[in-house]
């Protein structure tokens, strides 16, 4: 077990990030409180101190997970494992309609790599696909895997007919039917990508600790090319290690499970992961969307441990390459955030998966929020009464209602630095420990560390927005489904952007004619949010647009990793042989 | 579990059933995720009356 799981310290971190979350809430709500007393306090003004409140707690939470993340980890252990004791592993590949010719390249890639590294792992490709076209173009794409029969690493494949339980339901199909045949599964996305080594470290991990139910990893995000997907592609290479550190600090033994490029042991998972339908109708019942999160509950419920462990390297996947396909995803993942609602209370789970739950519904939940106390905070502006300053009869010398000014300034400085505090400590972190140098030195890390906090300030409004959608179609009854993940969906034309997002843009013009009729003194309070949303088509497009700046550098863009380049290699040879590329399917959002 | 399809043009694809996975069984038991629904107050008190009646 790694020293940074150890009761102990599991239970100071967590009870440090509360705190700082509970005192950062406090004195932004008691600032805004004294702010509403100067002028009187009034309904608007309590709306407005519990939201702030809340939305703050959020934010330091955060901010608390990237503080606890600043400090190192111990190296990762060098564990080894001879050919002779390696236990029966299956690399399973969940696809539903998915570019074939990806697929195809994805597996040659890592079977190539498993050669090299003389991993002896099978490989199982779990198709979902129902389009009757869609599953002949697979079926002919994949066919070149079954003719190379490689005895170390033979690839199996199946099609379900009954699609019961989804990615999840088709995960558990595998375990039902061929479970007993394996030890361990490493459970992949269509478009993930593991190494040979990766691949022993994970099965050498799981055989030292027999508790060890699951083992996640913290996939790179790689092959983006727009300047959105540049972003996110950044940010996920330079942030996300820092933030998965300290979650990794909080865990325990109640670790996350992120669906894909994690290893399981089956027979935890056949004890544990044996999923039920919800009562009731989607979006509150029925099939469990985000399935992840529970499956995680459930094996630590079951008494197995779970552990995410960011200093494994050799684990990749691909993002969404616009804001589109990004809010699409989004919005799955909102509908299986608020299902568990119905889980919280779920008997036997630890008090940590519960908590996890939370997390994962207040994620969503805070977007409503902020976008609450913006109206709130303009309607007590808008509301307050002229200040009288002869409150008595018989008064000499008026009395000038105190200014709020400061208090307000404070609060946004306050919230400011709550934003930008965690992504400079890890700069300062980055710079310090030499990492920044795979980002192309600490200088154009920093630059990009900038671009990225501006990018996210301007796309900020636009997900608020779509997030607060979300919420309200979730909670109005409405299955949003599960679409295709659009991968390499790319550039966007204005047109598409304008009639996916006119209605952010429409609402952002008229809340800034509004409050410019209304409050005119706000209007340049307000501009940061409603100006990024009257603009949203143009932002969506412009982000969805090629970029090949050195901004957003990362360190695999600068030395790519063997199995990515075997994997562009065999698309590139797949693409050609194919005449052209299969589109996905997948709807415009 | 689909083997084979046919395309819209009814051509016949290969079977695929040689290339499934081993067969090996092994059970994987529902887990139960929500309570019994919880009893009316009017079924509680409808039960203790009934009983002592």
């Amino acid at each position: 077990m790694p020293s940074y799981v150890r009761d102990g310290a599991t239970r100071a971190s967590r009870v440090g990030a509360i705190c700082f979350a509970l005192l950062c809430a406090t004195a932004a709500a008691a600032t805004l409180a004294q702010a509403g007393l100067n002028t009187g306090f009034d309904i608007w003004d309590g709306f407005a101190v519990a939201l702030i409140a809340l939305t703050t707690a959020w934010l330091a939470w955060g901010a608390g997970q990237a503080f606890l993340g600043v400090p190192s980890f111990d190296p990762l252990p060098d564990m080894d494992l001879s050919n002779a004791a390696f236990p029966p592993t299956a690399i399973l590949v969940p696809i539903c309609n998915e570019n074939p010719t990806e697929v195809c390249a994805r597996i040659t890639a890592m079977r190539q790599s498993m050669q090299a590294a003389n991993v002896p792992v099978d490989f199982a490709i779990l198709s979902d696909t129902f389009d009757p076209d869609a599953l002949i173009a697979e079926r002919a794409a994949l066919a070149p895997l079954f003719a190379d029969d490689s005895a170390s690493n033979p690839v199996f494949y199946r099609n379900r007919t009954d699609r019961h339980g989804r990615k999840a339901g088709n995960v558990e199909d595998f375990i039902r039917k061929s479970g007993g045949a394996y030890e361990y599964v490493v459970i992949l996305d269509a478009d993930s990508l593991m190494e040979g080594n990766t691949i022993r470290h994970l099965v050498a991990r799981m055989e030292a600790d027999t508790t060890l139910g699951l083992l996640q990893t913290l996939p790179n995000i790689f092959g983006a090319g727009s300047l959105f997907g540049r972003a996110m592609q950044f940010s996920a290479s330079f942030h996300s290690p820092v933030f998965a550190r300290g979650l990794a600090r909080m865990q325990g033994r109640a670790g996350p499970f992120w669906g894909h490029n994690a290893i399981a042991r089956v027979r935890a998972l056949s004890q544990c992961c044996g999923l039920p339908e919800l009562s009731g109708p989607a979006p509150f019942g029925g099939t469990i969307l985000s399935h992840d999160y529970v499956e995680a509950a459930l094996l630590v419920r079951g008494g197995w441990r779970v552990e995410m462990d960011p200093r494994i390297t050799g684990s990749f996947e691909e993002g969404p390459d616009n804001l589109l396909a990004f809010a699409r995803r989004d919005r799955r993942w909102c509908q299986g955030n608020l299902q568990h609602m119905r889980l919280v209370g779920a008997p036997g789970l630890h008090g940590w998966s519960r908590f996890v739950f939370v997390q994962g519904i207040m994620a969503y939940l805070v977007s409503v929020a902020w976008g609450a106390f913006l109206i709130v905070s303009l309607l007590a502006a808008a509301t307050n009464a002229s200040p009288d300053y002869f409150p008595n009869a018989y008064q000499l010398f008026p009395v000038f209602p105190d200014d709020k000014t400061f208090q307000i300034v404070a609060l946004a400085f306050g919230i400011g630095v709550l934003l930008l505090l965690p992504k400079l400590a890890i700069f300062g972190e980055a710079a310090a420990t030499g990492r920044a140098r795979g980002f192309g030195g600490a200088l154009r890390a920093l630059g990009s560390v900038l671009a990225e906090i501006l990018l996210t300030a301007l796309i900020a409004p636009i997900m608020l927005m779509y997030q607060s959608r979300a919420v309200a179609e979730v909670f109005a009854g409405k299955d949003g489904g599960w679409p295709a993940t659009a991968r390499g969906e790319g550039r966007l034309t204005l047109t598409e952007s304008w009639r996916a997002s006119r209605w952010v843009s429409l609402f952002g013009i008229v809340v800034t004619i509004a409050v410019y009729l209304l409050v005119p003194n706000l209007i340049y309070w307000l501009l940061p949010v409603t100006l990024p949303m009257s603009i949203a088509p143009l932002l969506i497009t412009v982000t969805s647009h090629p970029s090949n700046g050195r901004v957003f550098t990362t360190l695999q863009e600068r030395v790519t990793p063997a199995v990515i380049a075997a994997y562009r290699e065999h698309l590139r040879t797949g693409t050609a042989q194919q005449g052209s590329s299969h589109d996905p399917i997948v709807q415009p959002a | 579990m689909n083997t084979s399809v046919t395309s819209t043009s009814s051509e016949p694809m290969t079977d695929f059933d040689r290339y499934a996975p081993r067969a090996a069984p092994l059970d994987m038991p529902r887990q139960v995720l929500e309570h019994d629904a919880r009893p009316s107050l009017f079924e509680v008190l409808s039960r203790i009356f009934m009983r002592s009646a």
